[in-house]
């Protein structure tokens, strides 16, 4: 503490014990653990110096971007400290030639993009918290979002980071050239590793030229299974649309009465909201195919967007759905499950049927082109059985995505929340390499202790109780 | 060194006596080699020779269609040659979901065949395409002109099985396409050319195959203006598939730029009589079949040196310029113009001399290579010459990840000497 | 304390999205998560569930919040932050952790008038150079008064002022505090404003301080009995309108309908600010063209607090030739946040940086803000950048563009 203090000054280091429970969890909420110290610094030496303190004093540390993740990631260990980066957030480089930029992590992921907009460019992941998540929370969690569909998640457009290993060495891992660097990669590895690998102190990101061309279509449904059979028919019909996202009518109910309203036909029991970017030959060759296998299985609606801010006003309305959920109860569990997406139309309906047998209340929003769901489920954490019947909901989808070839998460990340059902989708010996992985690169576990793999002498079968954000503590 | 007698014997009795050879050949048409050859059926095999290697203190070196060099074997060891010839099965083929479950000794041209039935396309277009295996593009990360258009290999994998240096076998991410379950394994194996473990399976992205294409193609005196007319395009045509400039480095130069258009009908049209509406000083131009100019995808020589330099894309003239002063005639250069990815090829073994000197006397960090050179021992060190960006650190961590996925360092020895 | 209260059920609302995080001024400097809504809520929410003490370190990160409420306006669980803020702050101040200082100054206009009389003699005395040696807090204070105008500009405004025209309807004007201190030519030209748009205008007597600054401070009490008082004085049933030119104001007069128990709709439903009533019933009114670039600042207590983000620039474009650029940020906190400045000089002027540096790039040479707290902080930071950007009430300019009736 004393020690942070010396480093950055006492404006920069926090250990007021109310300021602590601010962070004590991320947008997760049902982990709880109070940081001894929060550090804030600005630099990548900086960062260097509290990590070596920590390594030093034997300190466990857990670094923190905007907080908005949904698996307890930044969650810190007990007796640990917080790394809080929001203070780095400087754009360092923009090289346009190349298309290319160098930021700090604390860079709000839609600020670059809207930083290198006057030169025709774009940073292309787009997590729907874009607006407040950082993009060295992104690196961390691999984050994806709505147009990583055809553009590629947020492995696919970093090339080259800095980083403070768990050792205080500072280490240059990727490169900017195309096909990496030399040796194995890294990068690649530490890339959606939730902070338990190195903390990133420096991003070099691809930037993408903005489309010539973008389209946004709404199609209205009267089933959720006719909206998803329509998804894996424009799949299977080779059409990569930018983005192809689900809502129900829950849902809808909840982003049009919130500030984010946008105007979704209040009457539709699901809409899919398609993206075509790029050429407009090719955006209005897609649309003919897409509006025909609409047509098809039987929308009961089709509507284009009028204009460009009325196409914003719909993915505002998509991006902000989430916190719009405060609105049917205090408690949300987001859960963040995979599927084939051939097998939509076959799960949606069942996921319903889940939550009707227990009687809880059900929201879907989610990236259905690459079959990532996320149930939304409204509950009150202060109703010990309702939250009984959450975590019970939570473990039948997971059962149900993985039992058609699924997968645990898509963009959340395994964090806290999902380590007690890695076991479900990993061998002992999957998990062994995944630990003698992380020991290569963090050896003392000092960095982010008892993420992402299960903890050895945690029994599976127990932890899911304890598994949910809002749940009685 | 080969084997001894008590390897083969073992190895005998775990694949059968025919799947056992001192002869590559035997099982896919490639090079010979002077070392004992095992052909596993299954997983289960490759774990059995796994064990075998490193009771018998050998060295393992995973073999697919011999495309890539197999360098970097530690000939003070007995080496065991893995053939993955019989493990080339589709184990799964998700049509619906464009996704496509193989075993690694699947060749390329039989998995495009495949897929291709169904209109869709697997987004590799590696060196030796028609011998290349699934698993060998993989392991080497072998990119190719369709990379500015898909991504990179590693973009291109979903889900893997590897057997590790002791003989465990682990399975990282899935066969959906987007999953953050665990540490993202796959991207690690892409590329480390087995020194973490051998593919047994893996799960690919496939791409739908566009409905038509074509190549335009400029013709110049000078490189400099080929140069200047892939930038042009560049930045004028966001949407082209991929954009080269080729050029065989001679007296008098001749220089080309290709630019290849993909996607539906309309979108091919509109590109090409946008393209031919660009001013670009050219000579001569043409249309081409799509897949006319045979050297942006498949044109390694057998012989020869081929050599990769990767430089930030901007950079791309002065690479050339270096290129053209200090290279001997005869090259053949093939610049992807939106990667900075560059192939330089020569039928003259003796002739990576002044191409490393070059590659070493740009001032254009970074940029790294791959030499295509199986027979000259002293290959190994002198690739590793052309790693600035390799930093100190990062070869620890490496050094570690070998150790822990390969504790007897039985895996491709030599092939990442990570410290100089 | 109770856990049942309306404020802590709003906090109930928030899901910890962090949709608002980056919305808030004092977290994008100071980068912590208790110096943020989503962190503000969470701790108040604790402190509310006896959860976490009142520590001196959480109730200073409550107190550096502005209540700007620009979170509200992001949030889209449409939590009320402004309110569960001002209750959570009534609770530490029973308790004795929460302490302000000069309001009870603001409170009564009386000592606030002999006050400004006062300070018009210093400022004119020729010892302001002793300034320079005073510790900081007074420096800022002094630095951000503007030159108080003479007593004949402080006279109290007229009773009543009749229409132009034949007249439409009657509305009223609150006098207001520092408005009537150092903007009564503001009040003023709100009248002949409505009154050329054909409006009696009234100013009703025993109307008294509107309880924004109170509410802002936990003093729910004194805002209470402040509102009452209003309601009382704005009760005539003849007043169709209450029309605001300060919109921390017209947001305390808003609040009336969940903090008064009888009659708080009747006060609240009238408030309406100057902008949106012109927008509305004022096409009577003619401008003069004015050739000049002009930019607007959203105060946070009209865009956020009352959403009334369109009204004042659909007004505005009602002036030919007018270059209305508009600005970065404009919709953030100026940090002038009530008397926030005072408290938090240094905070407040890093806010107030960055919105200088976006106020440069507009290139105006005039700067539009509804607000008395706004155009006082905006004037200080030009004065001190030396900017030549005049800073005014956007009823000033309109009216001084009103043409001649026909």
């Amino acid at each position: 503490m004393q020690e942070l203090e010396r480093l950055l000054g006492r404006e920069r280091c926090l250990s007021g014990p109310g300021q602590l429970v601010a962070y004590e969890c991320d947008a997760l909420t049902h982990f709880k653990s109070v940081p001894v110290a929060v550090a804030l610094p600005q630099t990548t030496e900086e960062v260097q110096e509290v990590v070596r303190a920590c390594v030093r004093l034997g300190v466990p540390f857990t670094p923190r971007g905007a907080g908005t993740g949904l698996s307890g990631g930044a969650i810190p260990a007990p007796g640990g400290i917080v790394i809080e980066l929001s203070l780095m957030k400087s754009i360092l480089v923009v090289d346009v030639e190349n298309r290319l930029a160098v930021v700090q992590p604390g860079v709000v992921n839609a600020h670059l993009s809207t930083e290198v907009g006057e030169h025709g460019l774009a940073y292309a992941p787009d997590p729907s918290s874009q607006i407040v998540c950082t993009l060295g929370g992104n690196v961390a969690e691999n984050s994806g979002g709505p147009h990583c569909l055809k553009h590629g998640a947020t492995t696919n457009h970093i090339l080259a980071m800095r980083c403070v290993m768990p050792d205080g060495e500072i280490m240059d891992l990727g490169s900017p050239v195309a096909g990496g660097s030399a040796g194995l990669d890294l990068r690649g590895v530490m890339l959606g590793s939730e902070g338990t690998l190195g903390i990133v102190t420096e991003i070099t990101c691809r930037l993408v030229p903005m489309p010539e061309r973008v389209e946004t279509l709404l199609a209205t449904f009267d089933t959720m299974a006719a909206a998803c059979s329509s998804v894996s028919k424009i799949i299977a019909a080779g059409i990569i649309p930018s983005a192809l996202e689900a809502l129900d009518d829950r849902t809808i109910a909840a982003v049009e009465a919130s500030v984010f309203r946008a105007g979704y036909p209040a009457d539709a029991t699901a809409v899919i909201l398609v993206e075509l970017d790029g050429h407009p030959a090719q955006v209005a060759a897609e649309r003919r195919r897409i509006e025909a296998i609409f047509q098809d299985v039987g929308a009961i609606g089709i509507e284009a967007a009028k204009d460009a801010d009325h196409a914003q006003a719909l993915w505002k309305g998509r991006k902000g759905a989430f916190g719009a959920m405060g609105r049917l109860a205090p408690d949300l569990y987001v859960q963040d499950a995979v599927v084939p997406r051939s097998k939509l139309p076959e799960v949606l309906p069942r996921i319903g049927e889940i939550c009707d047998e227990l009687g809880l209340q059900l929201a879907n929003v989610f990236h259905a082109g690459e079959g990532n769901l996320h149930p939304n489920i409204s509950y009150d954490g202060r109703n010990a059985q309702e939250v009984e019947r959450v975590v019970e909901a939570g473990r039948r989808i997971i059962d149900l995505c993985l039992s058609v070839g699924g997968a645990l998460s898509g963009e959340h990340g395994i964090g806290l929340e999902k380590q007690g059902f890695m076991h479900l989708v990993f061998s002992a010996d999957d998990l062994e390499t995944m630990s003698r992985v992380r020991a290569a690169f963090n050896p003392g576990e000092l960095l982010n202790p008892g993420k992402v793999l299960p903890t050895p002498g945690a029994c599976a079968e127990v932890k899911p109780l304890h598994q949910l954000p809002g749940a009685p503590s | 060194m080969i084997a001894g007698r008590d390897t083969r014997t073992a190895l005998r009795s775990l694949v059968g006596d025919e799947y056992v050879a001192d002869d590559l050949a035997t099982f896919s048409d490639v090079h010979p080699a002077s070392a004992v050859v095992v052909a596993p059926a299954t997983t289960e095999e490759v774990q059995g020779v796994m064990r075998i290697a490193v009771g018998a203190g050998a060295a393992v070196v995973p073999v697919g269609g011999d495309a890539a060099p197999r360098c970097g074997s530690d000939d003070s060891r007995p080496t065991i040659l893995v053939s993955l010839s019989r493990l080339d099965a589709i184990v799964e083929h998700a049509v619906d979901d464009l996704v496509l479950t193989v075993q690694p000794g699947l060749r390329f041209a039989d998995a495009r065949d495949a897929v291709g039935e169904h209109g869709q396309v697997v987004p590799f277009s590696p060196p030796h395409a028609e011998r290349a295996t699934l698993g060998g593009i993989v392991a080497c990360a072998a990119e190719g002109a369709v990379l500015s258009a898909y991504g990179s290999v590693r973009d291109q994998v979903l889900g893997m099985e590897v057997v590790h240096g002791d003989g465990r076998v682990s399975h990282s991410g899935g066969r959906v396409v987007k999953n953050v379950t665990g540490y993202d394994l796959c991207r690690l194996y892409t590329g480390s050319h087995g020194v973490l473990g051998i593919i047994t399976e893996l799960t690919l992205r496939l791409r739908p195959d566009e409905r038509s294409a074509c190549r335009l193609r400029w013709r110049f005196d000078r490189l400099e203006d080929a140069w200047e007319a892939a930038r042009t395009l560049h930045h004028a045509q966001p949407y082209l598939f991929a954009l080269h400039v080729v050029s065989s480095l001679g007296e008098p130069p001749n220089a080309a730029v290709v630019a290849t258009l993909r996607g539906e009908e309309d979108l091919v049209e509109a590109l090409g009589d946008a393209c031919w509406a660009l001013d670009l000083a050219a000579g001569e131009r043409d249309v081409l079949a799509p897949d006319a100019v045979g050297e942006i995808d498949d044109s390694a020589p057998r012989t020869g040196t081929h050599l990769r330099l990767g430089v930030l894309p901007g950079a791309g003239d002065h690479l050339l310029q270096i290129l053209r002063r200090r290279l001997p005639p005869g090259a053949d250069v093939v610049l992807d113009a939106r990667t900075g990815i560059c192939d330089l090829r020569h039928e003259d073994p003796a002739w990576l001399d002044p191409v490393e000197e070059a590659a070493l006397g740009v001032d254009l960090e970074p940029l790294h290579a791959q030499v295509d050179r199986p027979s000259d021992p002293g290959f190994h060190e002198r690739r590793l010459a052309l790693f600035p960006s390799t930093r100190p650190g990062g070869a620890n961590i490496m050094r570690t990840l070998m150790t822990a996925l390969d504790p007897h360092h039985v895996l491709n020895p030599g092939r990442y000497e990570v410290t100089r | 304390m109770s856990s049942e209260t309306a404020a802590y059920l709003a906090s109930l609302d928030c899901v910890h999205c962090g949709l608002c995080i980056e919305h808030c001024p004092t977290y994008r400097h100071l980068g912590r998560e208790s110096a943020n809504p989503r962190g503000r809520i969470y701790l108040m929410r604790a402190v509310m569930e006896e959860r976490v003490d009142a520590s001196p370190d959480l109730v200073e990160d409550l107190d550096l919040c502005l209540v700007c409420r620009a979170c509200e306006s992001a949030c889209p669980s449409g939590v009320r932050f402004g309110e569960v803020m001002a209750e959570t702050r009534h609770k530490l101040r029973q308790r004795g952790w929460w302490r302000r200082h000069l309001m009870g100054k603001l409170s009564n206009r009386e000592k606030l008038h002999r006050l400004a009389g006062l300070l018009r003699l210093w400022q004119r005395s020729g010892l302001r150079f002793v300034m320079r040696i005073a510790p900081k807090r007074l420096r800022r204070l002094e630095s951000y008064l503007p030159e108080i105008p003479p007593a004949s500009e402080r006279r109290p405004l007229p009773r009543h002022l009749a229409a132009q025209g034949s007249p439409r309807g009657t509305v009223a004007v609150l006098e207001g505090c520092v408005m009537s201190v150092l903007f009564q030519d503001v009040n003023r030209d709100t009248m002949r404003l409505l009154s050329a748009a054909g409006y009696d205008v009234v100013v009703p007597e025993n109307q008294t301080c509107c309880g924004a600054l109170h509410e802002h401070d936990g003093d729910l009490d004194t805002t209470r009995t402040l509102l009452a008082r209003n309601r009382d004085a704005f009760g005539g049933p003849e007043i169709s309108a209450i029309v605001m030119n300060s919109s921390g104001c017209a947001a305390g007069m808003q609040g009336a309908t969940h903090l008064l128990e009888e009659g708080g709709a009747v006060l609240a439903d009238r408030v309406v600010d100057i902008s949106r009533f012109l927008v509305d019933h004022g096409d009577a009114l003619r401008f003069a063209p004015f050739a000049g670039r002009v930019t607007y600042d959203a105060p946070c207590h009209l865009h956020h607090a009352q959403r009334e983000a369109t009204a004042p620039l659909e007004l505005l474009r009602r002036v030919e030739d007018l270059d209305l650029v508009p600005m970065d940020l404009a919709d953030h906190c100026c940090g002038a946040a009530g008397i926030y400045n005072l408290d938090h000089p240094d905070l407040s002027a890093q806010i107030l940086d960055e919105k200088l540096d976006a106020l440069e790039r507009t290139g105006a040479s005039t700067l539009l803000t509804g607000n008395p707290g706004c155009i006082m902080q905006w004037r200080t930071g030009v004065r001190e950048r030396g900017l030549a950007v005049e800073v005014l009430h956007p009823a000033t300019f309109l009216a001084a563009q009103l043409a001649p009736l026909d």
